[in-house]
């Protein structure tokens, strides 16, 4: 028996199932090592009991995919940016954010972190969506895909791919050490301090902000947890306007608290100032919605046509090759099959996570009826996308669809979070199943054999790996 | 592969020294006050947050999986070092005497609990089902943050850290039919304060996705819920109550009672059993949250948006 299995036609392999006592351990581990709160999610666990192993080749496309597609979509967000108020409607940005979209201040320092979600499929590597907002997975797709490999004994076969928590944290260390060499960190304030929003009322959001916490901390950086209800604006005459938390001023604020919900905030809570300062340090910035509407496919489209009339240029050749046909409800609102057959899937247009999609045949009945009639009532936040067919990998555990999403941090790949489901819908009841990468030199079939040592034999170690320059760690 | 010698719980149950004088389930020997004076005067501790959350959700035990780790991870090494009271006698003694009796009434290994009760009260009636065979299971989902919580949690977690040791004595089997905890002032009681900036809005709502379904509590021979609140109170909170809908609609019966934290009860509590809701109930409860500011999401519960808004007229948000 080997330790992984063989590669498939998209690149994509498996360990063997963990043990028990793996599993066990891994779940201890996820929770008090990495920070994981949400271990069981309805009536299973949420990490798989194997983990997958991506080929250096697709490992190589994927990534090279990801950065190209962001290339394109940031030069789509700024030409969207650049339309105004009439683009912005089209996304159906909420109305409170669309007046931040246009006076964007022009010297802040923005770190960007998206996540494009990767299927395969009969006809190669197909997106669903972007996360350009708030993605999450940094925990599963760092700590504790490090402990995976190290509790199935993997160190020698496989390599680990970039953890996006430590990438994030260097995109800040490098934000706030730009401030230094400009002479401005005194200036500017905020002690180089972190502020980390999220909503509290959320305990899986507050792991992840921990985890970040942490990650910032081993590079010496301080960094403090709040609710957005935590800001403040001080204005000083002397240096001008700042931020603070809870009265302590902060130089960069990292929000994982998506940008439509600010608008549910109370007026007196200045979200508003504090993306409006000059010399903040953002990551994401309220801009990141542009590319978070599921409608931007249907913005692109109408962009092109005006091109073909006069217009400004858009490029996205790689996003509309990964990306599925993408349809207005219009008037599909009045038809009987809203959704028109078993090819096109419902979507929310800010749903997150895979939340709120519906596929005929796949989705329960119930759910259908109801997202359908929602879609009726509010055409504008629903659209319909064409269904790839879902190219299922075969795991220890049966023939599972996936999802890489793949991470990219001002512009470069970042890592990997994957997901794993039964049915070809990657929802809250999928499994997070940590992502290896092959090694080179192949670690496949006939890589690690039953002879190898254990992890007992090998005793307990905290594994700190190395990267390297190709962008996977050993 | 056994990598036993690696787990964080080196505390073996057999041969255990009871140093929290608590018996075995089958020895009901002891009086409450033995266990208010073990738990409060031991000076040993369980070790570490992984061992006393291993106590609390045992590998063996499959109602382990729905335990919430958060609250242990919360339990820092300052926090444990400080004494902090959580010695209730008389609470203890209440429980003593109402919990077993409801327990009577119920259908036994047939029935699943849910003790929905103020604080750690529901961490002491849980205790005191494992005495009578049930797996208490803590859903405590809360966490602490910068400045005031709105929720106090120390008590809630050194309530777990102690009473984890008494548990720990216990014989339970695997095949326990769980006693799920969760806390009734989830969304504020009389010991929160009013959420307001800077403080650290750490009220938590439960959804049904954190509990086994009525699907899977039924393959594992359960077909009824108990739910136990605290007399006096009223319907159980719009989240709970969309976790009693879906067991419902999965074919669980769910009876709901109460238990008198406050005074010492007399006479027998009611057992009601809870309806499914009609159509006209559930476009009302979808009204009311909406007003408020509350979406219904794709599973079914709530969220997107906090609870309760946070004074009148200022809309719904998140801390």
């Amino acid at each position: 028996m080997s330790a992984i299995s063989a590669f498939d036609a998209m690149g994509l392999a498996c360990t063997r199932e963990m043990s028990r006592d793996e599993v066990v351990w891994l779940r201890s581990k996820a929770i008090f090592h990495a920070g994981k709160v949400d271990p069981q999610m309805f009536d299973g666990p949420a990490l798989a009991p194997f983990a997958m192993v991506l080929s250096r080749a697709s490992f190589t496309e994927l990534f090279g995919l990801a950065e190209r597609a962001w290339q394109e979509l940031i030069g789509v967000e700024s030409a969207v940016i650049a339309c105004g108020a009439a683009a912005f409607r089209r996304l159906t940005v909420p109305r409170q954010l669309r007046r931040q979209l246009r006076v964007r201040p022009t010297g802040s320092k923005t770190i960007r972190v998206a996540r494009f979600d990767f299927h395969p499929t009969a006809s190669g590597w197909r997106v669903s969506e972007i996360n350009a907002d708030v993605p999450g997975g940094y925990i599963e797709a760092g700590p504790i895909t490090r402990l995976a490999r190290e509790v199935m004994c993997l160190e020698r076969v496989c390599d680990l791919p970039m953890d996006p928590l430590q990438e994030l944290a260097s995109a800040v260390e490098g934000a706030l050490a730009c401030r230094v060499d400009r002479g401005e960190r005194e200036a500017a304030g905020g002690g180089g301090r972190v502020a980390l929003l999220h909503a509290t009322a959320y305990t899986d959001d507050w792991s992840v902000m921990r985890a970040v916490q942490r990650a910032l901390a081993e590079r010496g950086i301080e960094s403090v947890l709040a609710s957005p209800a935590h800001l403040g604006v001080d204005d000083l005459r002397a240096v001008g306007r700042r931020v603070t938390v809870r009265g302590v001023e902060v130089s960069a604020v990292l929000r994982f608290f998506p940008a439509e919900w600010l608008c549910q905030l109370p007026g007196k809570i200045p979200w508003r100032e504090v993306y409006q300062i000059d010399d903040l340090i953002v990551g994401n910035p309220l801009e990141a919605i542009v590319l978070q509407s599921k409608r931007l496919p249907l913005l692109i489209e109408e962009m092109k046509s005006q091109h073909r009339r006069g217009g400004p240029p858009v490029k996205t050749a790689v996003w509309d090759a990964l990306l599925p046909r993408t349809r207005a409800i219009g008037s599909q609102r009045w038809k009987v099959s809203l959704i028109p057959d078993e090819g096109w899937a419902l979507k929310p247009v800010w749903g997150r996570v895979g939340e709120g999609i519906v596929i005929q045949g796949v989705t329960k009945p119930r759910e259908l009826r109801a997202a359908v009639r929602s879609a009726r009532l509010f055409p504008s936040s629903w659209l319909l996308q064409e269904r790839f067919e879902s190219r299922a990998v075969q795991t220890p555990v049966g023939p599972r669809h996936v999802c890489l999403g793949v991470y990219v941090i001002n512009g470069k790949a970042a890592g990997i979070y994957a997901r794993a489901s039964e049915k070809p819908l990657i929802d809250a009841r999928a499994q997070d199943v940590p992502t290896l990468i092959e090694r080179d030199g192949g670690g496949g079939e006939g890589g690690l054999g039953e002879g190898q040592p254990t992890r007992r034999d090998l005793g307990v170690r905290e594994t700190q790996s190395e990267p390297t320059a190709s962008g996977v760690s050993r | 592969m056994n990598l036993s010698n690696e787990h964080p719980d080196p505390l073996p149950n057999a041969g255990f020294s009871n140093p929290y004088g608590v018996q075995p389930a089958e020895k009901k020997t002891h009086s409450a006050a033995d266990d208010g004076a073990a738990l409060i005067e031991s000076g040993v501790d369980l070790i570490t947050p992984e061992v006393i959350f291993e106590t609390w959700a045992p590998h063996g035990s499959i109602w382990s999986a729905w335990a919430k780790p958060v609250l242990f991870l919360q339990m820092t090494e300052s926090m444990s070092s400080e004494r902090y009271n959580v010695h209730d006698p008389a609470l203890i003694e209440r429980l003593r005497q109402q919990v077993p009796e409801l327990i009577g009434r119920s259908g036994g290994r047939r029935t699943a609990l849910v003790f929905d009760l103020p604080g750690a009260s529901s961490i002491f009636a849980g205790l005191e089902a494992a005495r009578h065979g049930f797996r208490p299971v803590p859903m405590f989902n809360c966490t602490t943050g910068p400045g005031a919580d709105v929720i106090p949690i120390r008590s809630l977690v050194e309530s777990l850290r102690m009473a984890g040791a008494a548990l720990r004595a216990m014989r339970l089997s695997d095949a326990s039919p769980p006693a799920f905890l969760i806390d009734s002032d989830r969304l504020g009681g009389p010991d929160s304060i009013v959420p307001k900036p800077l403080t650290f809005d750490n009220r938590w709502i439960v959804f049904p996705q954190d509990f086994p379904s009525g699907l899977y509590l039924r393959r594992q021979g359960i077909d009824s819920v108990l739910v136990i609140r605290s007399a006096g109170s009223s319907v159980p909170l719009h989240d709970l109550n969309a976790v009693m809908q879906g067991w419902i609609q999965d074919g669980v019966q769910v009876l709901l009672t109460h238990v008198d934290v406050v005074s010492n009860s007399s006479g027998k509590a009611l057992v009601e059993t809870v309806e499914r809701e009609g159509w006209m109930s559930r476009m009302f409860t979808t009204l009311r949250l909406v007003f408020h500011g509350i979406r219904r999401n794709y599973s079914g519960g709530f969220g997107r948006a906090i609870p309760l808004p946070p004074e009148p007229g200022t809309g719904g948000y998140f801390g």
